[in-house]
């Protein structure tokens, strides 16, 4: 008896040793992993698209409940508004017819003036429209996965827009979904404009739904309501895409919100713009060599072919 | 003489045994689906930490150190935030509350509850401290502290879905 109660100790004291030694192993792979990840992106990046390429048809198929949820409880939200939302569309349909005469002036106009310039229009965007599969965000990060990868087309700095405007970039592409980085994001740094002023910033995401200008030259003019649009610099994105607006000054800080409503993001389009951007240069893509398809940046530089 | 399970039983005993860690999993993809709570915030609030805590204390042996190890990785892999972050703030919530389990065990809920804010601030101050080092400047902990509280405020409820599951499927089963 006293032999049993021995060995069934020395069974307790080996198994209590072994998870500490464990915990003590799975601490320092934790901590390699961390090094690992700052010196080798490349394997950490192809990791990860492996990843969520497994987890994509998982992850489609556990969404659709909530998408269905959701536009259901969106109809009955619209039902209940539909008299308001009736008044509101006869007033902006006024608007819009207002607007529609002025724009078929410039139009007329800017042809005439292209015609007189022999301006060579810009290359089409190619898009892809694919579904949010997951919300892969923490308090540290903002990021999303779409389902869609390369074997629809997408490609690594592509822009991820909404109708209202820009939301992110693609940062990782898997063989059938991809991850984008949201403009919101801690790393996130787009070149913008003020539309109003034409100075030049970046916009610097925070983890909070409202990125930050920053970089702006000092005793700019700035106000709540300004428009925030890319600004074609570093050719990741073209000039003039949605960003959003000015909201306030809070510290001598500047905060923009989002065109786009990033709680309400079912799909996203990731459009290729062929632009030779910085991103490019990271995949290793001599961008110093013509594409096939023409870049609309190089076509408004001066004494561009 | 002790009879020999037959197959069936030991498949539906490894089964048993297996729904803690699967709980973890579905918590973790849970707190991955689109939401759409960007108003409140991500909802990927260390989800996992809530079964990591709740097995660890009722059905230590069913959560070993590993899964969880392997759960952080899963997690670190799925997000874009800095390799091994997620593992090793796992490990440190595991950690706590392997230390707290026989204080908690069998303790009022309160306290257990208690407990668990405790092992989460840990985890989620680890994690903080993690991030601001790895990216070379303090990174703000308000949407960090808004995580923790949903966590917080949600541990009631998983806690007695697990309960109900614990008391259904792993009465016998250690």
């Amino acid at each position: 008896m006293k032999q049993r109660v021995g060995s069934v100790s020395l069974a307790v004291a080996a198994r209590t040793w072994t998870q500490k030694f464990a915990f003590v192993l799975l601490v320092m792979t934790a901590f390699g992993m961390m090094l690992v990840g700052k010196a080798d992106t490349l394997v950490v990046s192809r990791a990860r698209t492996l990843l969520i390429d497994l987890v994509a048809p998982i992850m489609d198929a556990a969404s659709r409940p909530i998408a269905s949820a959701r536009d259901a409880a969106d109809q009955v939200q619209q039902l209940i508004q539909l008299k308001q939302e009736n008044e509101r569309l006869v007033h902006e349909n006024q608007t819009l017819l207002e607007w529609q005469t002025i724009g078929r002036e410039l139009q007329s106009q800017n042809a005439a003036l292209r015609d007189m310039l022999k301006f060579t229009p810009d290359a089409r965007a190619t898009y892809v429209t694919a579904p949010v599969i997951a919300d892969t965000s923490s308090g540290y990060v903002r990021s999303l996965i779409v389902l869609a990868g390369a074997q629809d087309g997408v490609v690594k700095g592509q822009a991820a827009i909404t109708g209202a405007g820009l939301v992110g970039r693609v940062l990782e592409v898997g063989r059938r979904a991809s991850r984008v980085l949201l403009l919101t994001d801690f790393s996130a740094r787009v070149p913008v404009v003020v539309e109003r002023t034409r100075d030049q910033a970046v916009l610097a995401g925070n983890n909070s739904d409202n990125p930050e200008l920053r970089y702006l030259p000092r005793d700019v003019d700035i106000k709540a309501g300004d428009r925030i649009v890319t600004s074609g610099v570093g050719g990741n994105f073209p000039a003039g895409l949605p960003v959003g607006e000015v909201i306030g000054v809070v510290d001598g800080r500047i905060y923009v919100q989002l065109y786009a409503q990033l709680e309400r993001m079912e799909y996203l389009r990731l459009v290729n713009y062929s632009l030779p951007g910085i991103l490019m240069q990271d995949l290793g893509v001599d961008t110093t060599k013509s594409n096939t398809v023409a870049s609309p940046l190089m076509g408004r530089l001066p004494g561009a072919q | 003489m002790a009879l020999r399970p037959t197959v069936g039983q030991q498949f539906d005993l490894t089964l048993r045994r297996s729904i803690p860690v699967a709980l973890a999993i579905l918590m973790l993809f849970l707190g991955i689906l689109p939401w759409n709570t960007h108003t409140l915030g991500p909802l990927n609030a260390n989800l996992v930490l809530i079964p990591i805590y709740y097995w660890t204390l009722h059905r230590p042996r069913l959560m070993s150190v590993w899964s969880v190890a392997a759960l952080g990785l899963v997690g670190d892999l799925l997000g874009v935030a800095p390799l091994g972050v997620n593992m090793m703030t796992l490990l440190i919530g595991y950690r706590v509350a392997v230390s707290q389990r026989k204080l908690f065990a069998g303790a009022p809920f309160l306290m257990v509850w208690a407990g668990y804010m405790l092992m989460s601030a840990v985890a989620d101050f680890a994690q903080w401290v993690l991030v601001s080092a790895l990216q070379a400047q303090i990174v703000d902990p308000r949407p960090a502290i808004l995580l923790y509280m949903i966590g917080a405020v949600g541990y009631p409820l998983c806690a007695y879905c697990f309960a109900l599951i614990q008391r259904r499927s792993l009465v016998r089963v250690f």
